[in-house]
């Protein structure tokens, strides 16, 4: 039995099953969130590697479960730079940031932000910058919503983010923080088992990861194995390397690359030449086996560096390095996972916590890669119609027995979900949390109760659901990682120097600081809109160092974030606070001395 | 010692208000105001003073974030020089990069698998240290 959208109905459970599990989860224990601190922060007694799960859990997002692999597929090795810097911004924020932000007893960005340089105001500018990377970072999570919803049943894009974030929203704004902590931790090993399974089960019937990297990164062009039949959408373009020997299934009609419109009529065959050729009339082709794939990228260019993906603006090695820089960096300045991070006992915990987090990443981000390369070796057709986004939900049709095919097929269903509700769950917290607790509670009633707080962060939920979910519909036509690889970039530009400097740097002023932040986040984020609206979409268009450095700003912003927040302290030298050694004690003095304070009361 | 220090107000031998004969409630209400202040003030002072601690705390203070801020440094430096010289790596030496293991060749099989575990050891190598340096400091305070 097969739903709509051609996919079995065991898919459709899944998914679903997920939700209502997550949700039930959520209801279950809000029944036992009590006090305000419970439900902003789990009561900070959440051990290590139940935390560690929780936010490996949030961290793995729609963008890291279908993203990576789908974008391996389409351009290969250089997007390998974004697990590899999602994993090691752990590293970084081990480094610099974990145990002290932890020990100063801050809660988030915000908190800092006032609480080191005594400043009410700056709080308020550091929640902007919070709410503007946790939208930002929550619309390829609506993207990847609307994708699968529409894979699985056919419905519209639009339909698919409304019902995911409405449930997501609504699990939020009755649970809190300690009502998705344990949804958190149980749906990362929903992912990492689904990968697994999924990478696995793939090579048990068409062999070992190898063979098939072997196969597709050659000096040839990627040939179809066997005849196949593509649909093409009118205003599509197929570039070939070849000439490709195609049979019309439907009538077709193609603008051939010297211009001459060529109508097809169902049952006939003809060569294309190769170039690019526009689908004038849509519908379906059938490759005979061994034709070149359209829009494929040849081997050597998609298994090395400084291929496709990076050397389309013309400057790969700005874009390969900023992008690498944005991705370490910008995990450090995450507000839902900082927020994570003060569910830790203590300084030490924080520590612990974060190698279990990058033992477990680690051990997922093995799969992407994986995954890609079987992809782009067993359902090369997602290259001719396009459709490389979609790759997690078809690749298990490309194996049988039809059994297991089903059963992949779920289990993908299953993890996806997991995939875009931890995250944007845990995004939809630190932004709730921003306005109830940095606005609300903080700014505008100082004197809330405790209830009124909660009802605070309730609305919020609500209303950043609601943006999240109209925003969401716009954005259909970028390509996930990279609206998360401008998330990170924001973050690294604003919140990581305010951070590293306010932790390391004594000299660091509230006017340095305040003009740092401000000037770094601004530019990241008005460089990333220009390249949104602005940008030729095919980005082989033009070359340009301009579109190149928009594109990837993190590679001088943050180095004007850094250099600002000096230069301005340097000027203000009198405004370093008085208490600034005791404020240096309380971030790096170990807690057994006692000297700590909690910004969150009952 | 860090700059800003030496600007802190020296005056703080400001006495505590004295409470003169006072008839109506406006009066000791003035005066508890005032009395609230300067307590106010003077625990700011206090605050200060532990903040400032010995000169012995304060250097071995300094000393601790001097040693943790160069291990992060160090670290920091080693992963993003290897990580910056991976591409270049690769054309460079494509004999080496060629290299297969398990079928696939090292130069995909660094970011794509081994980069990880080297990442973990990073991390379980900074946190020792920086354990470490921090429990050296307690000892050193008593």
């Amino acid at each position: 039995m097969l739903t709509p959208g051609g996919i079995h109905w065991l898919s459709l459970l899944t998914f679903f099953g997920v939700a209502v599990a997550a949700v039930g989860v959520g209801l279950y224990t809000t029944r036992v969130v009590r006090t305000t601190s419970d439900y902003f922060v789990a009561s900070r007694m959440v051990s290590p590697l139940l935390n560690a799960s929780a936010i490996a859990g949030e961290y793995l997002s729609a963008a890291s479960f279908m993203g990576v692999a789908a974008m391996v597929m389409a351009f290969g090795y250089d997007v390998l730079w974004y697990p590899v810097g999602y994993a090691a911004g752990y590293l970084f924020l081990l480094l610099f940031v974990a145990a002290p932000l932890r020990r100063f007893g801050a809660y988030t960005v915000p908190d800092f932000a006032e609480g080191r340089f005594d400043s009410p105001a700056f709080r308020r500018v550091a929640v902007v910058f919070v709410l503007v990377v946790g939208i930002f970072y929550m619309l390829p999570q609506m993207k990847g919503a609307g994708l699968t919803f529409n894979a699985l049943t056919g419905a519209p894009y639009w339909v698919g983010v409304v019902v995911v974030g409405s449930v997501i929203t609504l699990n939020v704004a009755l649970g809190g923080m300690k009502g998705i902590t344990y949804v958190q931790t149980f749906q990362f090993w929903v992912k990492l088992f689904a990968l697994t399974l999924l990478g696995l089960g793939v090579m048990a019937v068409a062999g070992w990861y190898g063979s098939h990297f072997e196969r597709v990164s050659g000096p040839e062009p990627l040939r179809f194995p066997e005849a196949k039949v593509v649909s093409h959408q009118a205003g599509a373009v197929l570039r070939l390397p070849e000439p490709a020997r195609v049979r019309a299934l439907d009538p077709v009609a193609l603008e051939l690359p010297g211009g001459e419109v060529r109508q097809i009529p169902a049952g006939e065959a003809i060569t294309l030449p190769p170039g690019p050729s526009r689908v004038v009339a849509g519908g379906r082709l059938e490759y005979q086996a061994g034709s070149p794939v359209p829009n494929a990228p040849v081997g050597e260019s998609w298994a090395k560096p400084f291929g496709p993906f990076t050397s389309g603006l013309g400057y790969p090695l700005i874009f390969t390095y900023s992008l690498m820089v944005a991705t370490v960096l910008g995990t450090a300045g995450l507000p839902h996972i900082l927020v994570r991070f003060y569910t830790n006992k203590d300084g030490e915990a924080a520590r612990q916590t974060t190698i279990i987090v990058i033992g477990l990443i680690g051990l997922f981000y093995l799969f992407p890669p994986l995954i890609g390369t079987l992809g782009r070796s067993l359902v090369p057709e997602l290259y001719a119609s396009g459709q490389t986004e979609t790759l997690l939900l078809t690749l298990p049709s490309a194996v049988g027995p039809e059994w297991l095919s089903r059963l992949l097929e779920a289990v993908v269903a299953a993890g996806a979900f997991s995939a875009f509700m931890s995250t944007t769950s845990g995004l939809m917290v630190a932004v709730a949390g921003a306005l109830a607790h940095d606005v609300y509670a903080r700014t505008l009633r100082p004197r809330a109760s405790s209830r009124a707080r909660r009802l605070a962060f309730q609305v919020s939920a609500l209303l950043a659901g609601l943006v999240a979910i109209a925003a969401g519909i716009q954005v259909e036509r970028f390509a996930i990682n990279m609206l998360v690889g401008w998330a990170f970039a924001i973050s690294a530009a604003s919140f990581f120097p305010l951070l590293t400097l306010g932790i390391w740097w004594k000299g660091l002023t509230l006017p340095g600081a305040m003009a740092g932040t401000v000037i770094g986040g601004i530019s990241a984020s008005v460089a990333i809109l220009a390249t949104m609206w602005l940008a030729p979409l095919d980005l082989g268009a033009s070359e340009s160092l301009l579109w190149t450095l928009l594109a990837q700003p993190a590679i001088w912003a943050i180095p004007i974030a850094f250099g600002t927040m000096v230069g301005v302290s340097r000027l203000t030298r009198d405004r370093v606070p008085l208490d600034i050694n005791l404020k240096m004690l309380r971030m790096h003095v170990p807690e057994q001395l006692g000297l700590r304070t909690e910004y969150i009361r009952e | 010692m860090a700059e800003g220090v030496e600007e802190r107000p020296a005056d703080r031998e400001a006495a505590e208000p004295a409470l003169e004969l006072a008839d109506t409630a406006e009066e000791i209400e003035v005066y508890l105001a005032e009395l609230g202040r300067f307590w106010a003030e003077e625990e700011q002072a206090l605050i200060q003073e532990v903040a400032e601690q010995t000169t012995y705390g304060a250097i071995l203070l300094e000393d601790l974030i001097r040693r943790q801020l160069r291990l992060g440094l160090g670290v920091a430096a080693l992963f993003l020089g290897v990580l910056f010289s991976l591409p270049i790596a690769y054309l460079a030496m494509p004999e080496l990069m060629g290299l297969r293991l398990f079928g696939l060749p090292l130069g995909w099989l660094i970011p794509a698998a081994l980069i990880y575990p080297f990442v973990w050891v990073l991390a379980r190598f900074y946190a020792g240290r920086a354990r470490r340096y921090e429990e050296e400091f307690r000892e050193l305070l008593r």
